[in-house]
């Protein structure tokens, strides 16, 4: 099966479309906000609109942070953490675009992100 | 052509088998789809064929269309979350042609894959057990209900 593959990719005679549906797009975007943010995929909302004939990605999602009285405690809980929220989700825009765009091979124009919440966890200092 | 080697006479026996042509050999749509499925399934990045819920057998997610010496094939599956789709969906539609052309023998005129959804890891409750220690969600739902866990338990 293997060699006729090959055979098959060289002479590029494979005819058909794919296509990713919605749902398939909503769950990739999901994914990637919850990895890059750390928070559930459910707590992740996502939608879908024009950006020029690119894709504009909007997420709205709660994000982890420290609990306050840790940060009290130790201020260097917040840089562990990647930083303040705005810088955070700031450079998590260009990683989440990538992240989207390269998994589902979509032309992203944009992603929007709202903060919604935080949610105050505790995890391992030490990474 | 009939008359040469065969004495045309009421009752005596069949023609020499390479004269025969006649009688049609038909396959059918969902035997071509299950073959179709089982190549498709073993392309790394599909979880199941279909749109989801857990069907894994039987022809689910694909459908097969067949002629006189061709068929056209459309696969529906759900990807695993972290594999490139349109990578994993050219996997597919030339694993299905390989399989489809050298096992069943019609010619494949096209493929057309559709990613109806991606799973996302720890979206399903499949796994309740230790509650996946390896997944970076389930630590972190782990560690924000662990407090209250604790206490109520222990």
């Amino acid at each position: 099966m293997t060699g006729g593959t090959a055979r098959h990719r060289e002479s590029g005679s494979l005819t058909g479309h794919n296509r990713i549906s919605t749902q398939a797009l909503t769950s990739v975007a999901r994914g990637a906000a919850a990895e890059i943010f750390d928070v559930q995929p459910a707590d992740v909302r996502v939608s879908f609109a024009d950006d020029g004939g690119l894709l504009a990605l909007s997420l709205s999602l709660p994000l982890g942070i420290p609990p306050l009285a840790a940060v009290v405690r130790d201020p260097g809980r917040v840089p562990a953490y990647g930083g303040p929220i705005w810088s955070r989700a700031v450079q998590a825009k260009a990683m989440i675009l990538d992240r989207v765009s390269g998994l589902t091979g979509s032309g992203l124009g944009r992603v929007n992100i709202r903060i919604t919440g935080v949610r105050a966890t505790e995890r391992s200092r030490v990474r | 052509m009939d008359g040469q080697n065969v004495p045309l006479m009421a009752g005596s026996i069949q023609p020499p088998i390479a004269a025969v042509r006649s009688g049609r050999t038909v396959i059918s749509e969902s035997a071509v789809a299950k073959v179709a499925g089982l190549a498709a399934r073993t392309v790394p990045g599909v979880r199941t064929l279909g749109s989801g819920s857990g069907r894994s057998l039987g022809t689910a997610g694909v459908h097969a269309e067949v002629g006189a010496t061709q068929t056209a094939v459309d696969v529906k599956l759900v990807a695993e979350y972290g594999t490139e789709l349109q990578q994993m969906a050219d996997g597919v539609r030339a694993a299905v042609y390989v399989a489809v052309e050298n096992l069943v023998g019609l010619s494949v005129s096209e493929v057309n894959v559709e990613v109806t959804d991606v799973h996302l890891p720890d979206s399903a409750p499949e796994k309740l057990l230790g509650r996946s220690r390896h997944s970076a969600f389930a630590e972190r739902a782990a560690a924000a209900y662990r407090p209250a866990e604790n206490g109520g338990q222990l």
